[in-house]
């Protein structure tokens, strides 16, 4: 049987990360060479430099609420992206070293059955990241092409209200800036969907490896092959571990400015004009960011799931009639797993679907109480 | 004079305890020379500084009492009584609690040792030591910035308080009050001259000593829970060296039935035996620990076990009184740091159950307060002084309460986490009986009512974010 190359199901991911610059090649992290100039020159220049033209306009309108909202709601998510760049790149090493450990023997499918489960495991996740790319690419075209459809092209009005020092009015320079904005924020949506989904993807590997050790517990010989299962379990804990590490901050970051993100967004629609393309951005937008968050706690929650069938899988094995020693492995096994994986945000938040109810309900919250104050 | 020595928690904590006895609360106990002269002069000391707070706490009250017309006014005074009633309840609990203080203090005066586990245990009793003087050095600093805050706050804006205008029933006029950090009812006139600065003195004494009596226990506390911590992450750390040592020969069978060697057994063992050995070629699979351990306690002895007393396990008499040994060193050490966990929950339960109760109602009128804000001015910055003060002494103790519950509830996957299916059948039921007994956490309880964790610090601040956003909309 040819080896099951996990990496497969996350290359576009790969692809869209290395022309960013935020996956350096091999297994390494940075080291000092062209393509960590690539990643310095497309980061700053089309990450930080956009963010921070799109957050110094806040300063020019501090009187209006009203405006101050509609500049927030944008410039929330492009800050945490940028963030999510950071605390990537800071934990690079732990990131190939993951891929590294994925693609190791111990964490191979070893029947045709356990690739046909893993596969079905897989297949969520690629339809998540098709449904989260395709909003978030309508989101980004409906807005940089607003200003085409709705007009404003005439008076040389930028799709996102910015900030430059220098007047982007005249004509060549209104087609460079427009342009840079264009490319801007495709890069920055791509990033923020991109990296999403790899940290899904870390989960869904969790979760297929609880899958393929509760097949392997239930189906092998005990006495030659229970030791195998054992590294295999302790294997998946430290798996788990260190993708928890390395999303921590992360996730914790995310879920702190997407209750803000949501309540801001949902309030913004509701004072557009319905069915301008304006509009339609916003829904769009609105949808893409309510799915984002969805995607953390759906996968976190199926880790959780997946890792509370070992119990089960164990007791389902063949333990009957095998010698004492095999039975008490059986029990430390059981006592471990019914403390099911749980992923987290710095142990705070809890990816599961009752954080995202919680969510909900306080941007709905937020929402409304944005609507009273104004 | 008998030669003062201190061991244990107390030496640990030497200059927090100083402290506290030299803020002025009851602990008698400590001191190098306790004869009758010198123990009157302390508790003087002590029931003097009692003596002032009740005074100057009566004052604020009584104040509170007449100033109660004005809603505004009411809301104010009734802020800075709890505030203050929080720190006299602190230090009125110390004395009347004082012989459970000293009974935790004095749990860890006899730990068990063992020379293997030497170096590590005095490593993380060191690294404890660090972290409660750090702890200490903050509480200082945050203590002593808070009352100089107060102090210079007292002197920026006005000193004045609105009433009703004598003549005019509708209107309302200021009057000027007298400058002092806190609105307090006295029988002598304290607007200016030397009664004013003696008053101002007496009162910055007040605060500084209110607020160190109600800090200096609180990080008492957080110092007991950062040594419980750090003993938990040392018996986490022995579980790997202890399980290396126990691990057995890949050459004889175990036959754990003779690990219960009761005499009256005997006839049992036979029937197991031939079972046993029966399944010898299935077992050889399992266990082959010679490439795992890299051979390190594989020595020449161990091989003859016909001539020279290799036990159950395969191991040798003196190897295997050493496994029993670090195991039972291990669930000693368990155990001590249960009693201390316990000791303390009983010392101090009480204190953060009344804290809550002071601190909830407290922050409510506070979040009240904070909707009349209106720019920034001396009133905002009061109303979010107080707001951070209240907050930041709920957080300190729920960070360390939060870190005791997940060093506890990490000690089963630390046992997991070490090479048990190498060791002997022995530290193999060890593991397991560990496994059972840490899968519930060990916590601190507000006299049962709650837990001190960081969800109790996150639903005071939910609460007072909502009770802000429901009162912003009745306005």
């Amino acid at each position: 049987m040819e080896k099951f190359e996990w990496k497969d199901a996350i290359k576009t991911n790969i692809r869209m990360l290395k022309l960013a610059g935020l996956w350096p090649p091999g297994d390494d992290s940075y080291k000092l060479n062209l393509y960590t100039l690539y990643a310095t020159i497309s980061l700053t220049l089309f990450v930080i430099i956009f963010n921070l033209s799109l957050t110094l306009n806040i300063f020019t309108v501090l009187d209006d609420l009203k405006a101050i909202a509609s500049i927030l709601f944008a410039s929330i998510t492009l800050t945490i992206a940028v963030l999510k760049s950071y605390y990537l790149t800071r934990n690079m090493k732990l990131l190939k070293e993951l891929m590294v450990t994925i693609n190791s023997d111990l964490f191979q499918p070893k029947s045709p059955t356990q690739r046909e489960l893993v596969e079905f495991t897989l297949n969520p996740w690629k339809k998540a990241y098709k449904m989260y790319n395709s909003m978030t690419m309508a989101a980004f075209c409906a807005w940089s092409v607003a200003p085409l459809t709705d007009g404003s092209i005439a008076n040389h009005e930028l799709p996102f209200p910015a900030w430059f020092p220098y007047n982007y009015k005249p004509s060549p320079f209104y087609e460079i800036t427009f342009l840079y904005q264009f490319i801007s924020m495709g890069v920055t949506s791509f990033i923020n969907v991109n990296i999403d989904t790899l940290i899904a993807a870390l989960n869904v590997y969790v979760g297929a490896q609880c899958q393929i050790l509760c097949d392997d517990l239930r189906t092998v010989d005990l006495s030659q092959q229970l030791r195998g299962c054992i590294k295999h379990h302790k294997a998946i804990l430290t798996f788990a571990e260190k993708s928890n590490k390395f999303f921590n901050w992360i996730v914790f970051v995310q879920f702190f400015t997407s209750v803000l993100s949501i309540a801001m967004a949902m309030f913004q629609m509701t004072m557009d004009v319905p069915f301008t393309t304006d509009f339609f951005a916003r829904v769009f937008y609105v949808t893409a960011i309510t799915i984002q968050i969805f995607v953390y706690c759906w996968f976190g929650n199926e880790v959780t799931l997946q890792s509370g069938n070992i119990p089960s899988a164990t007791f389902e094995s063949n333990w009957i009639g095998k010698p004492l020693e095999v039975r008490k492995s059986l029990v430390l096994i059981i006592l471990r797993s019914q403390k099911p994986i749980k992923m987290s945000a710095l142990n705070l938040f809890y990816l599961s679907l009752d954080t995202f109810m919680t969510i909900m309900r306080s941007s709905y919250s937020y929402f409304a109480i944005l609507q009273q104050l104004t | 004079m008998m030669k003062f020595k201190v061991s244990g928690l107390v030496a640990d904590l030497m200059p927090n305890i100083r402290l506290i006895q030299g803020s002025g609360h009851f602990m008698l106990n400590y001191h190098a020379d306790n004869s009758g002269a010198l123990h009157t002069l302390r508790l003087g000391y002590c029931c003097v500084t009692l003596v002032f707070m009740l005074l100057q706490y009566g004052c604020n009250f009584v104040n509170l009492v007449l100033e109660r017309g004005d809603v505004n006014d009411l809301a104010a005074n009734t802020i800075t009584v709890l505030f203050f009633t929080h720190c006299i309840t602190k230090f009125v609990y110390f004395a009347v609690r004082s012989k459970l203080f000293y009974r935790t203090l004095g749990i860890w005066n006899q730990p068990n040792s063992h020379p293997l586990f030497v170096e590590s245990n005095n490593r993380y009793h060191a690294l404890a030591l660090k972290k409660m003087r750090r702890l200490l050095y903050i509480i200082i600093v945050w203590t002593s910035f808070s009352a100089i805050a107060w102090t210079s706050i007292t002197f920026v804006g006005e000193s004045v308080h609105t009433t009703k205008d004598p003549e005019n029933e509708n209107l309302t006029i200021s009057e000027p009050i007298p400058r002092l950090l806190v609105r307090a009812w006295y029988p002598w006139n304290a607007m200016s001259g030397m009664p004013h600065m003696l008053t101002l003195i007496f009162q910055v004494y007040y605060v500084f000593f209110a607020l160190a009596h109600a800090n200096l226990l609180d990080s008492l506390f957080c110092s007991w829970l950062i040594f419980a911590c750090e003993q938990l992450q040392h018996l986490k750390e022995i579980m790997k060296p202890l399980m290396e040592l126990s691990a057995t020969l890949d050459t004889y069978v175990p036959k754990s039935a003779d690990l219960f060697r009761a005499p009256s057994a005997t006839s049992q063992d036979n029937l197991i035996e031939n079972d046993y050995n029966s399944k010898n070629e299935d077992l050889k699979g399992v266990y082959s620990t010679r490439q795992e351990l890299g051979g390190h306690f594989r020595g020449a002895a161990l091989q003859n076990f016909g001539a020279g007393g290799v036990g159950p396990n395969g191991l040798t008499k003196k190897q295997e009184l050493m496994v029993r040994s670090a195991i039972k060193y291990w669930v000693e050490r368990h155990k001590h740091v249960v009693r201390l966990v316990t000791a303390i929950g009983d010392a101090y339960g009480v204190a953060l159950l009344l804290h809550m109760l002071t601190s909830t109602i407290m922050l409510t009128l506070l979040a009240y307060q904070a909707t009349k804000i209106t720019g920034v001015d001396k009133y905002a910055a009061t109303v979010i002084g107080y707001l951070l003060f209240a907050l930041a002494q709920v957080f300190h103790f729920c960070i360390f309460g939060n870190r005791l519950i997940e060093e506890s509830s990490s000690v089963m996957e630390a046992a997991y986490s070490c090479h048990w299916y190498d060791g002997s059948e022995e530290a193999k039921t060890f593991v397991q009986i560990v496994c059972q007994q840490c899968q519930k956490a060990m916590s601190i309880s507000g006299a049962k009512f709650f837990t001190i964790s960081l969800d109790l610090f996150a639903s005071v601040l939910g609460a007072v974010v909502t009770y802000f956003m429901v009162l912003v909309q009745l306005k």
